[in-house]
């Protein structure tokens, strides 16, 4: 649906030359959610503005349907956008039209007639929840009601895409939810794709099937929202998705004195193995001891990811089968101290 | 004692000032809306990253714009005689007075109007841009409709302004109560007259912001 080689955008001011995206290369397939996390000034807002060419990249491809679109201009470029949806942290709505009339918006500057844009207004605001508050003005409406208008405004020109500018950012986290869930089921309604760009993780997790993670301009890892959370193959990754294992404050945990061997390893739950019982088999079978010092879990689009800092002790050799166990069963671990 | 003949020889003289002067402002702030909106939309579309840059048109009419503003009104009425003549065929009355207050107020409008467009939110823009919004589109349906109510404001401080000018044209014969202050109330000293001049000037101007004050208030959805 979307395909980006090796997008560079160079910002020039007066006191030189800024690079906001550097080496991009990032591939959203047709129906997915596709979600980009980063902090601020990390480039993700850069990224997703060049998709529609709010910005226009200094360098690089961008393929939407197979179409080239950085060089896209006046008539075409308005075609282009049409065809992609956006919304945005702030809404951006017109304060001095009704909510029907936001929506009719994109639909006036389509060549809507006016008949049919009364009917498709009608049909956007009931798929949003906002029947009632058609005639209703901006001002009037809360956050996340706002957010909705915008939604079925972006919607209006059936686009290819919907494009999230950290549209959640603004909105208080159970306001954040119902717009998740709206998202989602529009995903799945319209079999619509959607690239969200976000700092919150939160977000990540709760809709996302791909996940790619932006920091200091470049993209460090991409993966399946899975994949990135439970073995973050960057630091920055870890620092964003989760403990890495350092910051779980263990320091003063002081080992018990006539204790042979101990290992401290951090284990990973996914999906099934999530269910498994792990230690008591440890213990059981190797006759290692096994010391819980932290344990979370965590769900990403409702399947648990769990999380578990464990101590084992006992002779050398049962310590090593008993990881030896956990390896078998397609556990990930990492030893954190030996 | 009052003499009655007297106050209705005033309040024919006045009435008829107050027609002019009413006929002049209309009139003037119509035409100067005419061309003035235009430039400020130009003013404001030209600048850096919005939807039309282009430096050198920004530079250049905001130079204009600078230097007609520099010139004393009371200088201009006098140097644009010749192109009044030329539009309206005299130089006195109320009809001529209005060349030179259009003239006047085009710069005053053009300033006002980009005040007025440069509140809406930068973002408002890009959303109509992420729509595939055309200029002529994003000027005709998101920056005007979005800040109407502001430059509404705009038009009332406009006429205001352009009743004190037509004061100013009224010293050179062109009709209105500022005629009859300076003919009546300073040549001759009839000082009741001007200051009864005065309030009629003074409640024109207090009508004009009231109307101007609610009609903004009137259309403004959003404070509501």
């Amino acid at each position: 649906m979307i395909k980006i080689t090796n997008l560079k955008k160079v910002y020039k001011n007066d006191s030189g030359q800024i690079t906001a995206l550097d080496q991009i290369d990032l591939e959203v397939k047709k129906g997915e959610i596709f979600g980009i996390i980063g902090l601020s000034g990390a480039g993700k807002s850069t990224l997703i503005r060049c998709m529609n060419l709010l910005e226009k990249p200094t360098t690089g491809s961008i393929l939407i349907d197979g179409q080239e679109i950085v060089e896209l201009q006046g008539m075409q470029l308005r075609k282009l956008r049409s065809s992609l949806g956006m919304i945005f942290q702030h809404f951006n709505l017109l304060m001095q039209r009704t909510v029907e009339g936001n929506v009719a918006f994109p639909l006036e500057i389509a060549g809507v007639s006016k008949k049919d844009i009364k009917t498709r207004a009608i049909e956007l605001l009931e798929l949003v929840g906002l029947s009632d508050k058609k005639k209703a003005y901006p001002a009037q409406l809360s956050g996340g009601q706002k957010q909705r208008v915008a939604i079925a405004r972006a919607l209006a020109n059936n686009p290819k895409v919907l494009l999230c500018d950290e549209a959640t950012s603004a909105l208080d986290p159970l306001t954040t939810k119902s717009i998740l869930a709206l998202l989602k089921d529009i995903n799945i309604k319209l079999g619509l794709t959607i690239v969200l760009i976000t700092h919150e993780m939160g977000v990540i997790k709760e809709i996302c099937d791909h996940v790619a993670v932006i920091d200091n301009n470049h993209i460090v890892e991409v993966g399946t929202v899975i994949e990135v959370i439970s073995t973050p193959a960057s630091e920055t990754s870890r620092r964003l998705f989760g403990y890495s294992g350092k910051e779980i404050p263990l320091l003063d945990f002081q080992q018990e004195p006539g204790v042979e061997y101990s290992i401290r390893i951090k284990v990973t739950f996914t999906g099934k193995s999530a269910l498994k019982p792990v230690i008591s088999n440890i213990v059981r079978q190797y006759g290692v001891d096994a010391n819980i010092l932290f344990g979370n879990i965590d769900y990403v689009q409702g399947a648990p990811l769990g999380e578990l800092v464990l101590e084992l002790s006992g002779d050398e050799t049962s310590v090593r089968n008993a990881l030896g166990y956990i390896k078998k069963i397609n556990l990930a671990y990492e030893v954190l101290s030996a | 004692m009052i003499d009655i003949k007297i106050l209705a020889e005033y309040a024919g003289l006045l009435g008829k000032g107050t027609i002019d002067t009413l006929y002049m402002v209309v009139l003037a702030t119509t035409f100067a809306y005419l061309f003035g909106l235009p430039f400020g939309v130009i003013l404001v579309i030209t600048d850096r990253n919005h939807v039309l840059p282009s430096k050198k048109l920004n530079a250049l009419l905001g130079g204009v714009i600078n230097v007609m503003r520099s010139v004393p009104f009371i200088i201009l009425l006098i140097a644009i005689i010749p192109f009044t003549r030329l539009v309206v065929g005299t130089t006195i009355g109320a009809t001529a007075s209005v060349v030179p207050l259009v003239i006047g107020a085009i710069p005053f409008v053009a300033r006002m109007v980009e005040t007025s467009l440069k509140e809406i939110d930068r973002g408002t823009i890009e959303a109509a841009q992420s729509m595939g919004a055309s200029p002529w589109e994003i000027i005709r349906k998101v920056m005007i409709p979005e800040t109407l109510p502001s430059i509404i404001l705009g038009v009332s401080i406009t006429t205001i302004t352009l009743v004190g000018y037509s004061a100013m044209a009224g010293a050179v014969g062109g009709g209105g109560l500022g005629d009859i202050a300076i003919r009546y109330g300073y040549y001759r000293y009839q000082k009741d007259l001007m200051i009864l001049t005065i309030i009629l000037l003074v409640v024109i101007v207090q009508f004009i912001q009231s109307v101007g004050n609610f009609l903004s208030r009137k259309i403004d959805k959003k404070n509501k």
